[in-house]
């Protein structure tokens, strides 16, 4: 399926011109996008230490998990519309930067680690909710959670450094749209 | 090298130079700038600039970092507001999270130094850096007293769950928001803060 027209009438919006030619239009979501960045990462991060059973498993696995993930999906709800809105600014440019596409395969990777640890994992909570080690599975899920979200902040801050092949353009000739600094 | 600041001081002013000596008028403009243009002429400043991985390597493990101290006064924050860990004591609570609000800084003072080197002038010359150092010097010395006082048990679980208390953990995670978003308006600052900011162009 050719999904350009689709992305081309997109960027041809009345909200997609308003976010790429607005001074403050992007970097108002940037902004937002940034801070639900941090706390998705900030908030799984307890969780997935907690599976490793660090720095300790002497609180409960599901209080943590319970108090935390809360939070992480709120700040992912957040960074998924303001992600969108900042995608909307450059569709067609957005969808041929490798590192908005492995930034999805990642987030696509790190979904199906949860959805794994959610419906089979889980099932043995009781046997290591606290006081215990955690199986071996359990730690493997936590690692590969930490790594992923780790490799997503990365692909997502390349996605800004990304430059298309093709004939180079000064920059001094191109409309001041961002006021000069890209990044 | 050293930079010889008086005699570039006295020295006739190039056209560039011309241009930016309106900077000295304002708090720290001028020797900041010269600071920051010796900084950037360094062979390291090149060298963090051209090796073209470094500055987004740095800035990514930056944001995971500023997760992992915004994590950790969030945790501590939630203890205090009721929101999360009640079965643990504040203590509890401070020695699980407490570590990583001072190994993330650290990670953050790393990462952060690379990025002022590489890009002194685009980093050092902003009212949002300026501000953003105050600030992180007050959070860290707001979450050092805390943290101390916690586990010295000079707050007691009565007292930290007070009005006051929780006002004083709101405000303390509206100053590492304000924090981060700073840290984002480093780029945009002479649009932000209009002619408030000493951005040299």
């Amino acid at each position: 399926m050719d999904i350009q027209p689709m992305l081309r009438s997109l960027e041809q919006t009345a909200f997609s011109q308003w976010v790429t030619l607005n001074p403050f239009g992007f970097r108002v979501f940037e902004t937002l996008h940034v801070i639900a960045v941090v706390l998705v990462f900030g908030s799984i991060l307890v969780v997935d230490l907690r599976l490793l059973g660090f720095p300790s498993t002497r609180q409960s696995f599901r209080e943590i998990a319970g108090d935390a993930l809360r939070w992480t999906w709120i700040a992912f709800t957040l960074a998924v519309v303001t992600g969108f809105v900042m995608f909307t600014s450059k569709p067609v440019a957005y969808s041929q930067n490798p590192f908005f596409l492995i930034k999805l395969g990642l987030l696509a990777l790190a979904g199906i680690n949860m959805l794994v640890f959610e419906l089979v994992l889980v099932r043995t909570v009781e046997r290591w909710d606290r006081d215990v080690p955690t199986p071996v599975s359990v730690r493997l899920a936590g690692t590969l959670s930490l790594l992923l979200w780790l490799s997503v902040i990365f692909a997502g801050r390349w996605i800004g450094f990304y430059e298309p092949p093709g004939p180079t353009v000064d920059a001094a000739t191109l409309p001041d749209v961002f006021g000069g600094a890209p990044f | 090298m050293r930079p010889d600041w008086g005699s570039l001081r006295l020295a006739k002013l190039s056209p560039t130079q011309a241009r930016f000596r309106g900077c000295a008028a304002r708090p720290m403009g001028g020797g900041m700038l010269e600071f920051s243009r010796w900084l950037e002429g360094t062979s390291l400043s090149e060298w963090i600039r051209v090796t073209d991985w470094i500055i987004p390597f740095c800035q990514s493990v930056h944001i995971a970092a500023v997760a992992v101290v915004f994590g950790s006064v969030f945790m501590i924050d939630l203890r205090i507001l009721g929101l999360a860990g009640r079965s643990q004591t504040l203590r509890e609570t401070n020695r699980r999270f407490a570590p990583w609000f001072w190994g993330g800084l650290a990670v953050l003072l790393a990462t952060g130094s690379v990025l002022v080197i590489g890009e002194p002038v685009r980093s050092l010359m902003t009212v949002s850096f300026r501000v953003k150092m105050i600030l992180i010097v007050v959070g860290a010395i707001i979450g050092g007293a805390f943290i101390a006082a916690v586990q010295r048990r000079q707050i007691s679980w009565g007292a930290a769950q007070s009005g006051s208390a929780r006002l004083i953990g709101l405000l303390v995670l509206l100053l590492w928001i304000t924090i981060i978003v700073l840290g984002r308006f480093i780029a945009w600052d002479p649009d932000i803060f209009g002619d408030l900011s000493p951005y040299p162009g």
